[in-house]
């Protein structure tokens, strides 16, 4: 079968998921802060102004009316409860969190009720929702709108976590993301809403819990998420000139993980590098490393390298926020002490 | 004369073998070279052969027993042959007089000293100690080339390789002997088949600079088993899996090795004890030149190649401006060690810096064997101890007995001058043979038309030399 | 007050049966028979009795860490969740849950919950979830006067006010945040009265009174299904027990015990039924005698019923997701 396809930003991706099965599954509805924007204001009460903070849910509420996309005050707790409860008694909401550092204001609704429900309950309830999030530096938006924070939620048990790094993963993985049964946490990195990808047309699914072989190579793992991908592939375009053969995994789903994926290519490669935005502690690459040396020991044929944000909060400062993110060339640093 | 077999040792960390399956009972004839016994290490098990015909005497440890290395486990003797247990002794054999001083109460192999580890624990990555443990490999002998000196999983995977070339080469019966309290470790290669004579003549092969015995010396020594010798090799003590303060080749300390092994090749029940020559390469050829003026139990010298002078040896591998420098730094270490005890380690190359062609060959020898430590760095007071070896001052001191000195013409290596100007003092019976077109080492080769031709040329020496007539002086 | 003698029939036996929950899992604590730790609602039967008996199964009701009443008033049967505080594999949560997560969402009970203020957002994402399917269900939400000081309690009648959602707030004020006097907790002169601030009905009720309390909700049930949003039910009442048990209640005065005897809402209700003759003391015998069997049993059947299989322990924490990521890494 021919599949259509464009070349579409990651944001507008993300877009054309959330309309899909909006459109698609009348239980979906849509709820944040300024999803639509200018609620009740006559002129734009139907067209909406902002349309999400960056832009993702532009236009919907022109499709799917107010009913569906709702406008939410800034009451993260309260909203993110609502979804949590409607969940449980039958909706498949998408309630957007705007920036991930937000989360301290309604952590308890995500990982105590949320996260819970199902477990506690025996397994007699499920709660299908989707919290979309903004993650990562580079904006020069400092210490509470820049971090990534996914390694906290990949930690709580009850939760999926998804970060996807191309406009055709962003869209798939959100399809995805939507009809699953269980709450999704994705994360959307700031830096990724302008870039662009051939993304096909209509409704497709990129399954939950499976890494993507971005590259392939047998020299080095680099096992790279969200941004960081971008990053790993042009370190590994570099190192290819020098006759270094990178592979790099896109996780894309972080909880479940794929760690499948990782453990054979490192069983290929037995060299891994770990390349996350997140601090390090108790982070995603802290756990992959952890998974290389337990599950993966014998197949190691170097020290397993983690290029991360330090253990500090986002600086402002441009010259401090670049230092701050991982770069190709720490990238680069870190194979050629495995290599 | 009864031998004892030993629980062999099969690898540099073997300590104890575990006693697998008797192949033979007690009172059952035996043909040497018969498979006796399995033994079972952590990583193989193997064949133990006869080391005599005979008759299997004793069984001295039951099947599932785990025994330390060199623990006797069987006596082989004669039919009629009556053996006293209380006289058993750590080594091979025992005479029916045995000397004092080298009987070793049963018990006591436990207690011998192991061999010093060459430094500190091996650093090797988890894929390359999964690989070692699934081939075998001993990582102690495996050169790491990760950072730090650390095993990755391609030295393992060379090793393996390296092993299988290794395995190409022919093996013989591993042995042990004592030399100056040290244990050696050494390799016997006897003839196949029935023996033509009862005692055989022996030689004992004189291993290069590089200390072990596998190299170059298993094809001679499997030649001349061939030809009916009983061929013994050796790791001088330092080098190999023989005890020893590592890697200091001081000469005159390999020479009394050399002499531990006549000894011990005497008196092996295969060997006519009268009949005994020597072979020596390069630096052993050295050796086999001293040894063989100092020891009159060597009836006749094969010198290939040999250093007969160290000092114009090392010199002539330098310029005048090199020697001076070289020199000086001797005579630096020198003063430092009288201070702080211990002398500066260098490079083999440093000491002895090869000729292109020389290093090629020696590199590969590098790769092939990495787990023989085949480039060490020496102390540089062995180094002093080269210059001040002077072999060619004593080889008129070895007739009548006879010495062959083999050379190739274009040796850049040890010059052929080394040669020529030796036998020029030697004294009757001699024989100079160059070989034109060769270099030190290039003919080394089981495939190379001159190796044949040495192996002819050295066989008929011995062969004249130590033919079962030859009456003593 | 017009209500159905059927009706009265069922008030009685759910506040009776909570009242003989309560004090039979107050024993069974006390034999140490339970794990855990237990909040036991007895005193309050007559707020959770008199909202849910306008309640179907398909409403919803949240719920407290107190939630026994509750559930029991939402008709979550009593066999399951008396399995439930013994931690056995027939328990409503397959012994997943214990006391403050008791839950039957095929019931419209969507848990007790041990975060105070846990559940007025959830309440509100029922009440959403109806008003999109365009459905008349409502959602009840019980929380007790130290939630009324959460914020999740604000942003919830706030959200539930501007999307006019179908939610009945229900603050059971018993007097006390666990040991400490709402009185110093909340600054107000009431709590009902803050439902002014959402622009909602905001009713002070005596707890204590079945009747009070089933004619206030009953009021608010009718608004929310009628579309018109949320309302406020303030309801104040005594609970028997401590905060939980093992709580000397150090900080009640005895003036206020008798009180809070006098005013059994059990009690209360049996004289009116009978001086009104709405029903006999046959029939209510009848019912405590019916009550009293079904906790036997219930107990009786929780004892002999298996544990878990520890390795239950791995199972229902996601729809879907690989078996081997939620066990132990060794």
């Amino acid at each position: 079968m021919v599949v259509a396809t464009r070349v579409i930003s990651y944001r507008e991706a993300l877009n054309e998921a959330i309309r899909l099965e909006t459109r698609r599954d009348p239980t979906v509805v849509i709820m944040g802060e300024d999803i639509a924007g200018g609620a009740g204001i006559g002129h734009i009460e139907s067209v909406g102004a902002w349309g999400g903070v960056l832009g993702v849910t532009k236009s919907l509420v022109s499709e799917f009316g107010r009913q569906r996309v709702l406008d939410t005050p800034i009451s993260e707790a309260g909203f993110i409860g609502a979804a949590v409860g409607a969940a449980v008694t039958g909706l498949r909401p998408i309630a957007e969190l705007m920036f991930v550092d937000f989360f301290g204001v309604c952590m308890d609704q995500i990982f105590n009720q949320g996260a819970k429900l199902r477990y506690m309950f025996g397994g007699k309830a499920k709660v299908p929702m989707v919290i979309r999030t903004m993650i990562g530096a580079g904006f020069g938006a400092a210490g509470q709108h820049s971090g990534c924070h996914y390694s906290v939620f990949t930690h709580m048990p009850g939760l999926k976590t998804v970060a996807p790094a191309t406009p055709y993963d962003a869209k798939g993985l959100l399809i995805a993301a939507i009809r699953d049964d269980d709450p999704v946490i994705f994360f959307e990195h700031k830096l990724l809403y302008d870039t662009t990808g051939e993304v096909a047309e209509g409704e497709y699914v990129i399954p939950l819990g499976k890494a993507d072989v971005k590259r392939e190579g047998s020299a080095v793992t680099v096992v790279a998420i969200a941004r960081m991908v971008h990053v790993a592939m042009e370190a590994a375009a570099r190192l290819a000139g020098e006759g270094i053969d990178v592979e790099v995994i896109d996780l894309r789903t972080l909880s479940p993980l794929d760690e499948e994926a990782i453990l054979e290519s490192l069983a290929k490669t037995r060299r891994l590098v770990v390349v996350d935005e997140d601090n390090p502690r108790c982070s995603v690459a802290a756990d992959i490393a952890a998974l290389a040396v337990d599950q993966g020991f014998d197949y190691l044929d170097a020290p397993v390298k983690m290029v991360t944000a330090p253990h500090t909060p986002v600086p402002f400062s441009p010259s401090m926020e670049q230092f701050y993110i991982p770069s190709p060339q720490r990238v680069i640093d870190a194979i050629r002490e495995v290599v | 004369m009864a031998t004892v077999v030993v629980m062999p040792k099969l690898g540099l960390t073997m300590t104890e073998g575990r006693v697998g399956k008797w192949l033979k009972q007690p009172g059952e004839p035996v043909r040497q070279g018969e498979p006796l016994l399995e033994v079972e290490t952590e990583k193989i098990t193997i064949e133990l052969e006869a080391p005599e015909t005979g008759v299997l005497k004793h069984v001295l440890a039951p099947e599932g027993a785990t025994l330390p290395v060199a623990a006797p486990v069987a006596v082989v003797a004669a039919p009629e042959e009556e053996v006293d247990l209380s006289l058993l002794t750590s080594g091979a054999t025992f005479a029916a007089e045995p000397v004092a001083a080298e009987a070793t109460a049963i018990s006591a192999p436990a207690s011998i000293p192991t061999v010093p580890s060459g430094g500190a624990q091996v650093v090797a990555t988890p894929a390359a100690r999964k690989l070692a443990r699934e081939h075998g490999i001993d990582l102690a002998r495996v050169r790491g080339t990760g950072p730090g000196g650390r095993i990755t999983y391609e030295d393992v995977e060379r090793a393996i390789a390296d092993r299988g070339q290794a395995a190409a080469f022919p093996r013989g019966q591993l042995v042990t002997f004592y030399s100056d309290g040290l244990r050696l470790a050494g390799e016997l290669f006897l003839p196949r088949g029935e023996p033509r004579a009862a005692r055989l003549p022996g030689v004992v092969l004189c291993t290069g600079i590089q200390g072990v015995k596998e190299l170059a010396m298993p094809l001679l020594a499997q030649a001349l088993a061939d030809a009916g010798f009983a061929a013994l090799t050796f790791d001088y003590r330092g080098f190999g899996s023989s005890e020893g303060a590592r890697w200091r080749p001081l000469p005159y300390e390999q020479v009394r090795d050399v002499r531990a092994a006549i000894t011990y090749l005497s008196r092996h029940p295969l060997v006519d004890g009268q009949r005994v020559g020597l072979l020596g390469m390069s630096f052993g050829g050295a050796h086999a030149l001293v040894a063989a003026a100092e020891d009159e139990r060597a009836r006749c010298v094969v010198a290939l190649e040999p250093v007969t002078d160290g000092r114009r040896w090392l010199r002539s591998l330098r310029s005048e401006w090199e020697w001076r420098v070289f020199l000086e730094e001797l005579a630096q270490d020198r003063s430092a060690r009288v201070v702080h005890g211990t002398p500066r380690r260098v490079s083999l190359y440093e000491i002895m810096p090869p000729d292109p062609e020389s290093r090629a060959i020696l590199q590969e020898v590098a790769r092939q064997f990495p787990e023989l430590d085949v480039h060490p760095e020496f102390p540089l007071d062995s180094a002093e101890a080269f210059i001040e070896y002077h072999p060619e001052a004593v080889v008129d001191r070895i007739a009548p007995r006879a010495v062959l000195f083999l050379h190739g013409e274009v040796d850049v290596l040890v010059s052929p001058e080394e040669s020529i100007l030796a036998a020029a003092r030697a004294g009757e019976p001699k024989r100079l043979v160059l070989l034109p077109g060769m270099g030190h080492l290039n003919w080394l080769n089981p495939k190379h038309p001159v190796f044949s031709r040495v192996v002819a040329e050295v066989t008929a020496w011995l062969e004249q030399h130590l033919a079962a007539s030859q009456p003593r002086s | 007050m017009d209500i159905p003698k059927e009706k009265l029939r069922w008030i009685y036996e759910r506040m009776v049966m909570i009242r003989r929950f309560e004090d039979r899992v107050a024993q069974e604590f006390a034999a140490g028979k339970l794990p855990g730790f237990v909040h036991l609602y007895a005193g309050e039967e007559a707020i959770a009795v008199g909202v849910c008996a306008h309640l179907t199964d398909r409403d919803y009701i949240t719920s407290t860490h107190r939630g026994h009443g509750h559930c029991i008033a939402k008709g979550v049967d009593v066999r399951s969740m008396m399995a439930e505080l013994f931690g056995r594999s027939t328990g409503a949560c397959k012994g997943k849950g214990g006391s403050m997560h008791i839950a039957d969402v095929d019931k419209g009970m969507l848990g007790a919950n041990g975060i105070v203020g846990g559940g007025p957002p959830l309440a509100c994402g029922a009440g959403l979830m109806a008003k999109v399917k365009g459905t008349d269900q409502v959602a009840a939400c019980f929380f007790g006067d130290g939630a009324a000081e959460q914020g999740t309690t604000h942003e919830a009648m706030n959200l539930a006010a501007i999307w006019k959602l179908p939610v009945i707030f229900v603050c059971e004020n018993n007097l006390y945040a666990e040991s400490t006097p709402w009185t110093y907790h909340c600054a107000a002169s009431d709590i009902a009265s803050r439902a002014a601030a959402y622009d909602m009905p905001g009713v002070l009720v005596d707890g204590t009174d079945v009747f009070a309390v089933y004619e206030a909700a009953g009021e608010a049930v009718a608004r929310a299904r009628r579309g018109e949003g949320p309302s406020l039910l303030e309801c104040r009442g005594f609970r028997y027990y401590g905060h939980f048990q093992g709580d000397a209640v150090t900080y009640r005065t005895s003036e206020e015990e008798e009180e809070c005897r006098r005013r059994d809402p059990i009690e209360r209700f049996r004289q009116t039924v009978l001086s009104q003759g709405l029903l006999t003391e046959d029939e209510l015998n009848a019912i405590d005698e019916s009550v009293a069997r079904e906790i036997e049993e219930a107990v009786r059947d929780a004892e002999s019923s298996p544990m878990p299989s520890p390795a239950e322990c791995l199972t229902d924490v996601y729809v879907d997701y690989p078996a081997a990521q939620l066990a132990f890494r060794h």
